[in-house]
């Protein structure tokens, strides 16, 4: 079995480090962007097989991240998690209506990210 | 502080540039909504970061922050002095609260600057009731809950009936369902009455349902918990039913199997199933338990009766077992039978054709004339036989296509390809054992189409060709050959890339001048693989060499066409059957071979003086020169009693060539036997057949014949 590609999307350096650590040692290929235009350029002739992005991002936030990729036929049902607030739940609801297949609280750990990555990757 | 952690500092440090920067600007221009919004945003990641990195002070501290500035964004609060010389203190406090250990002074007054804040900004907002339904105690209480799991198996009821869009948004049922039986055992009984007729049907909707009994541990919390991103839009029942795990039941299967559920299980029909299950334990109310089934079936009870009465006298204690449905009759039309068996029939068939050859040669030289009736009726029959067995042996090609459709849909899926995978005549016929002898090669092919031959949707899009790929398999008979072909519309390949390689890898002398399609059948040679870099997919170098040795064990052909820019088609041609075929019986010297009669297409007879032996012969033939092989000096045969000389024309890949040989005998039925590795000029022979007279003949491979002679002749 290869390797399935995630692509983490957030706008803070730190943690895009941090779940990179965390990913790849679950044995993901990990991409990383950090804004919504730069997610999509990384999508575009590649092979993602989940996308994980924030919410609130400079240039392109994550709800418009969502409504694009879902016009990208190819990625048209791609699982895409957003990183929610426990307060956000309005957040929740406007992600999912855009097309998000489900959301991780911050903050996480380790394992409550590879669960709720397992909870729509094989 | 771990190098992680620090890196979050370095961060923090240049978000609060960042933010300090934002805030002149805003005192510049209040209405500048980006500048808003980017103050929300590093409050946001400060609060949100923080907490991943263990600053808990003070992600608590900027949480406040954030939603002052959510109400300014959202236009409830303005931008004014006030609120800016609070965002300016606080820059200072973030900085002293940048410590995974705070003083305590500080904390105190970061405390207190919050109470201020909240104070002065979010009084009578919805944020400003946070504090009074406190997590802690809601979140304690669920970590009690979920202590109290029991350690016995419940059984438990589901019902999933996914929201339509569901495959929009990502989710995939089935992982769910997985998820559910990793918790325990289940059973998961699939409805599809909601399936709407074929012309209403959105392919891209979830039409399906399922209700799942479950024997778990796990408590309801936990299990809602696993649907928790589908919950809020799909159908879902989660009830336990009975303390006691069903599942373990061992006729469990048997029994629920016999309630024939296929649609909504309503608690009636869970209730019969614990009645079906249980009915022993309530072994002392068999009357009333009779009485149900009476009512459930009361055309059947006759019937019942008589059938106890029968054959099972003792059993008039145990509760009358639910009647199968009543339709046995249905299927007697077709029968299932041991592939073992068929192949068995057929072997059996092929020595009675070998036999009847014997029989047929008895007959040719006794004369006699009963004899010679008795054998032509024999003949008609083993040849109505042998069609009927074989006939019998053979499947539709569809029964393999749905593992190919699995293949395009995940590979596709997988490469972010969109395909529309379109087959054409799947009701031709194979043998079956050829079928699965096919799987992998055409596996392969199609993995090539989709790895290399078709692009992404984007390069499709550039090259102005719809954004969907098309991959079709079309299957037909051609003549006593199936044709298989695969063709994309991808981006094909270059024959002169494929030329450069076969020179690179000295297949080829530079100056050698090719048709394309000789060119691309270097793509069937070991080792020849074009793919610039090796993917998962394919490319790894077991190429199409091995296809073709896969096909060619099959006494198929493969050919490959290409256009660039335009895509790709491999045609794989396979005889109907792998053991007996038609052939024509001809001497060569004092030996006889086989030439299969499908692939001659003219017989001529020849004068000795036609022939000349020079290093490319060519016999001219009803006006057309035709290239041939003088069999004859290629076996170095003794010569025998047939000195006549033929050239039988075969045809291949639009190519024909005569093969020059001495007597024709006649059709011969030939049953193919392997032969072993003694033959050394195996290259030349698919096989061999043994002769009425107990002779062995050997049947030629005009296909090798004809490549070998071309290849020889380009070289």
């Amino acid at each position: 079995m290869h390797k399935k590609t995630i692509l983490f999307v957030d706008d803070s350096k730190s943690i895009r480090e941090l779940v990179k650590l965390n990913l790849q040692q679950e044995g993901f290929e990990v991409l990383l962007a950090e804004d919504g235009t730069d997610a999509l350029e990384m999508l575009d002739g590649r092979k993602i097989h989940l996308v994980i992005t924030d919410l609130h991002m400079p240039k392109m936030n994550g709800l418009d991240l969502i409504s694009e990729i879902r016009k990208i036929n190819s990625y048209a049902y791609i699982p895409i998690l957003v990183l929610t607030t426990e307060t956000q739940t309005e957040f929740k609801l406007q992600a999912k209506q855009k097309g998000a297949t489900g959301w991780i609280t911050k903050p996480f750990d380790h394992d409550k990210l590879m669960r709720t990555i397992k909870k729509v990757l094989r | 502080m771990d190098s992680l952690s620090h890196k979050f500092v370095v961060e923090a440090n240049e978000l609060l540039e960042k933010l300090e920067n934002a805030l002149f600007a805003l005192e510049e221009d209040a209405g500048d909504t980006e500048k808003i919004n980017e103050v929300f945003r590093i409050m946001h990641t400060l609060k949100g970061s923080g907490a991943m990195f263990g600053f808990s002070n003070l992600s608590a501290f900027t949480h406040e922050l954030e939603s002052v500035y959510d109400r300014v964004r959202n236009g409830k609060l303005p931008v004014d002095k006030k609120l800016l010389d609070h965002t300016f203190q606080s820059i200072d406090l973030i900085r002293k609260l940048l410590h995974l250990e705070v003083d305590e002074e500080v904390s105190i007054k970061a405390e207190s600057f919050t109470k201020n804040l909240k104070r002065t900004f979010l009084a009578g907002s919805e944020e400003d009731t946070e504090e009074i339904s406190p997590s802690p105690a809601d979140a304690g209480e669920d970590i009690k809950n979920s202590t109290i799991t029991s350690t016995t198996a419940a059984t438990w009821y589901i019902h999933f009936e996914p929201n339509r869009q569901i495959l929009k948004q990502g989710s995939r049922p089935l992982f769910l369902l997985d998820e559910l039986f990793e918790e325990g055992r289940g059973k998961a009984f699939l409805h599809a009455d909601h399936l709407p007729a074929l012309d209403k049907m959105e392919p891209e909707n979830a039409y399906f349902y399922w209700d799942i009994l479950l024997s778990t541990t796990l408590d309801e919390n936990h299990l809602r918990d696993i649907f928790v991103f589908v919950e809020d839009d799909s159908n879902l029942i989660i009830k336990k039913i009975d303390d006691r795990d069903w599942l373990v039941h061992p006729q469990f299967e048997e029994k629920v199997e016999r309630l024939g559920l296929n649609t909504f299980i309503d608690d009636a029909q869970l209730d019969n199933m614990k009645t079906a299950l249980f009915a022993d334990a309530v072994d002392t109310v068999t009357g009333s338990e009779k009485k149900e089934t009476e009512k459930k079936q009361p055309e059947e009870q006759p019937k019942q009766e008589v059938r106890e009465t029968d054959s099972e006298p003792d059993t008039s204690t145990v509760p009358p077992k639910p009647l199968s449905p009543p339709q046995k009759n249905k299927n007697l039309s077709t029968l299932r039978i041991d592939a073992e068996k068929l192949d068995t029939l057929l072997n059996l068939i092929s020595e009675m054709v070998t036999i009847q050859a014997r029989l047929e040669h008895f007959q040719s030289e006794s004369k006699n004339h009963e004899l010679e009736a008795i054998t032509e009726s024999y003949q008609k029959l083993s040849y109505q036989l042998r069609e009927n067995a074989l006939e019998m042996r053979l499947i539709p090609f569809y029964t393999i296509l749905t593992r190919f459709k699995r293949l395009v849909r995940d590979l596709s899926e997988e490469l972010h390809k969109e395909v529309q995978f379109v087959t054409r005549g799947t009701e031709t016929e194979l043998d079956k054992s050829m079928i699965e002898k096919l799987y992998d090669p055409i596996m392969h092919v199609l993995r090539n189409s989709l790895d290399h031959g078709i692009e992404s949707p984007q390069e499709r899009k550039k090259a102005g060709k719809p954004e969907k790929g098309l991959l079709q398999i079309n299957t037909f008979n051609a003549g006593s050959s199936v044709v298989i072909e695969i063709s994309d519309d991808g981006k094909g390949i270059d024959a002169n890339e494929i030329r450069e390689k076969a020179i690179q890898k000295g297949l080829l002398q530079p100056t050698t001048s090719l048709t394309e399609k000789e060119i691309m059948n270097f793509i069937f040679r070991p080792g020849f693989s074009t793919a610039q870099k090796v993917s998962d997919v394919s490319g790894r170098g077991v190429g199409m060499d091995v296809v073709k040795k896969n096909i060619a064990d099959l006494r198929g052909e493969v050919e490959l066409t290409s256009t660039t820019g335009k895509g790709t088609t491999v045609r794989i041609i396979l005889p109907l059957t792998l053991s007996i075929i038609d052939g024509l019986l001809v001497y060569v010297g004092s030996a006889r071979y086989i030439i299969p009669l499908d692939n001659i297409k003219h017989i001529y007879e020849v004068s000795d003086d036609e022939i000349e032996s020079g290093f490319k012969p060519v016999m001219v033939k009803d006006g057309r020169q035709i290239p041939y092989v003088n069999l004859i000096e290629e076996f170095q045969s003794k010569s025998g009693a047939h000195q006549h000389l033929h050239m039988v024309v075969v045809y291949y890949n639009e190519k024909e060539m005569g093969m020059m040989i001495n007597d024709v005998v006649g059709n011969y039925q030939a049953v193919i036997k392997p032969i072993g590795k003694m033959i050394q000029q195996k290259e030349f022979f698919s096989g061999a057949s043994i002769l009425g007279d107990g002779d062995v003949a050997l049947v030629l491979d005009t296909n090798r014949i004809i490549n070998q002679f071309i290849n020889e002749q380009n070289g």
